[in-house]
């Protein structure tokens, strides 16, 4: 991966493998943030962090982990279009929240940017619809069976 | 009843016929309609300024006669070799929610592609995928580049 200060300020123009590639070293190198994020949120049922050039705040009710997103200097918050259920005392409660985390923080630099050498154009709310964390990303939803054997081959 | 000496029908058939028509409008104007947009194969200019192997990118864009919630495509990348077509790379499932100013119009900039080396060869794109309008329906899309271009980019197969 090139430098994680630059990807912070590309927004529109990471590609597909760029967004990936940031969302499995978000993942490696921020796990006890996710950790103390996921404790956070289990206790308050909300928690906000900044990332880029956005805040996002994370909602925990009735066993679903759900983010919105703004600006930073923007009055509210809209709808980050993610949802995961969670049930936090299992082995994997952690992980998925972890792993939902680091997919919310690759949309909010996608879509909120530091700035950066190249001009921001794109001014609508985009995400991968298949987020890393299911097999549908693998086989671009075309079911788990299909994706997990995509993910075997690619790994 | 009185007839129209030209035409040989009665006002109220006239009338009837009027109200059909207008009825036929209507239900024409009220139907949504959608297209996808897809811009030929290029080269993105960004990379190739920091000295880098540029991205193959192809923009799309989707458009309606009513206001979208979100569009949903996923991009193909095809190279022309002689007469052959070979896929070559399939994007991320990519959705774009509208954006508060023109709510007809959905673009699509981000499905781009590394270059592995340089060599001029032929590509186009197709998207295909469907948009969800702001009153519910779902509707269908699919489109291709128009031409198919050089581009001095080899991409990593899949």
């Amino acid at each position: 991966m090139e430098s994680y200060e630059e990807f912070l300020t590309l927004g529109e123009y990471l590609t597909d493998e760029e967004r990936h590639e940031l969302y499995q070293y978000l993942l490696s190198t921020k796990r006890n943030e996710y950790s103390k994020l996921f404790d956070e949120l289990i206790q308050k049922g909300t928690a906000v962090e900044e990332i880029a050039n956005s805040e996002i705040k994370f909602k925990y009710t009735k066993g679903i982990l759900s983010n919105s997103v703004r600006e930073i200097g923007s009055n509210n918050f809209q709808d980050g279009y993610r949802k995961i259920r969670i049930i936090p005392l299992t082995l994997f409660g952690g992980n998925r929240a972890a792993k939902f985390f680091a997919q919310c923080e690759v949309d909010a630099i996608r879509n909120f940017p530091l700035p950066g050498l190249k001009k921001k154009t794109h001014f609508d709310y985009g995400i991968n619809h298949y987020p890393y964390y299911e097999l549908n990303y693998y086989s671009n939803g075309r079911g788990k069976i299909l994706g997990l054997l995509a993910k075997m081959k690619a790994n | 009843m009185k007839k129209s000496t030209k035409t040989g029908i009665t006002a109220g058939t006239a009338a009837l016929l009027l109200a059909l028509q207008s009825l036929l409008t209507g239900i024409n104007a009220s139907r949504a309609n959608c297209i996808v947009k897809v811009d030929n194969a290029h080269d993105s200019t960004y990379a190739k300024q920091k000295g880098q192997a540029p991205n193959l990118k192809i923009n799309a864009s989707t458009k309606c006669n009513k206001d979208q919630e979100y569009a949903q495509l996923t991009m193909a990348f095809y190279l022309v070799e002689r007469s052959n077509i070979k896929l070559v790379h399939v994007s991320d499932s990519d959705r774009q929610y509208s954006g508060k100013k023109n709510p007809k119009i959905i673009y699509f900039k981000g499905f781009q592609r590394r270059c592995i080396s340089h060599h001029p060869l032929k590509y186009f794109g197709e998207a295909k995928g469907y948009v969800k309008l702001k009153n519910g329906k779902r509707i269908e899309v699919q489109g291709k580049s128009s031409e198919i271009t050089y581009v001095d980019c080899v991409i990593g197969t899949q």
